[in-house]
């Protein structure tokens, strides 16, 4: 099965999911600054780039993880997906996850600073800040995710 | 392989170029691809993105359109990458209908946004079909040999 982590940029909250999913990162405490920094693809793929999944690794049942960013594009991309997906009749075999729902003001406003104003340091601890406020959403909801994929 | 044919609101310029493309379009024949496809424009118009199955070609390639707004490069690099991804038969080759749209068309436009008469929109988009049809003709002429040798290939 492939899961697919989704967010604006594919390059925090998205990561940060799937870190989580494939065991980068605990899900019994918040990870230290340092340890979210070190993640694969963390703050990494360029706005340009925005569109492309990105292998991220796999879980304990060999299922594969991606992360992808859709800006602004996103409700289009998820209609063409999930008619893509419909036509192939491979329902089962992916699992699209939203991530939007768990972004925090502070983590919207680290992401801004670090892509789009390109001031990387301030930016990435800002999104990181926020992202260690909202950890046990984001691990909740990778429990959801294993829970209905039968892994957890 | 998938063949989309792809502008800002799956239009019936898409739909035009599509069925131009399956050949099953006459010159000017305009009447009755509207009243076939139209409830299938209404559909997408509010679900913008989603694929629409037009038909298929003499080599199997599938033919779809899509409304894909601003996002052209975002839509259609998601589509390929997912197609590379879940190692899917049919890779996608697009086809941009937004260079094809004239003034006639973006009249059309504007008076649907404005909710003007329905004829008032059919009149400016057939206006801008017949206006764009040699051009485009030719254009989907070439790209229906590219695909042929791809196919090939």
């Amino acid at each position: 099965m492939v899961i697919i982590y989704y967010c604006y940029g594919g390059t925090h909250s998205s990561v940060l999911a799937a870190a989580i999913h494939t065991g980068l990162l605990p899900v019994d405490k918040i990870p230290a600054s340092r340890e979210i920094m070190a993640l694969p693809y963390f703050d990494k793929i360029p706005s340009k780039l925005i569109g492309n999944l990105y292998y991220y690794g796999k879980d304990k049942e060999n299922n594969e993880v991606y992360v992808l960013g859709l800006g602004k594009a996103r409700k289009i991309s998820k209609n063409s997906l999930q008619s893509i997906i419909d036509f192939e009749e491979i329902d089962e075999d992916v699992k699209i996850v939203n991530t939007f729902k768990n972004l925090n003001l502070t983590v919207k406003i680290g992401g801004y600073i670090s892509k789009r104003l390109n001031l990387v340091f301030p930016g990435r601890n800002i999104v990181i800040y926020g992202l260690q406020k909202t950890y046990h959403k984001y691990v909740q909801m990778v429990t959801k995710v294993k829970k209905k994929i039968g892994i957890a | 392989m998938k063949i989309i044919f792809h502008d800002k609101n799956a239009s019936i310029l898409a739909l035009f170029a599509a069925l131009l493309y399956l050949e099953k379009k006459q010159k000017y024949d305009f009447k009755n691809i509207m009243n076939k496809t139209m409830l299938k424009l209404d559909v997408i118009n509010n679900q913008q993105g989603k694929l629409i199955y037009i038909g298929s070609d003499q080599d199997n390639n599938t033919i779809y359109i899509t409304g894909r707004k601003r996002y052209k490069k975002i839509v259609c690099r998601v589509i390929r990458s997912f197609h590379k991804v879940m190692k899917l038969r049919e890779r996608p080759v697009y086809f941009n209908l937004s260079p094809h749209y004239n003034n006639y068309m973006r009249i059309s436009i504007l008076s649907g946004k404005i909710k003007l008469p329905y004829f008032l929109q059919y009149y400016f988009i057939i206006r801008g079909i017949k206006r764009e049809f040699f051009k485009l003709d030719n254009q989907i002429k070439d790209f229906k040999r590219r695909v042929r040798l791809y196919n090939w290939l």
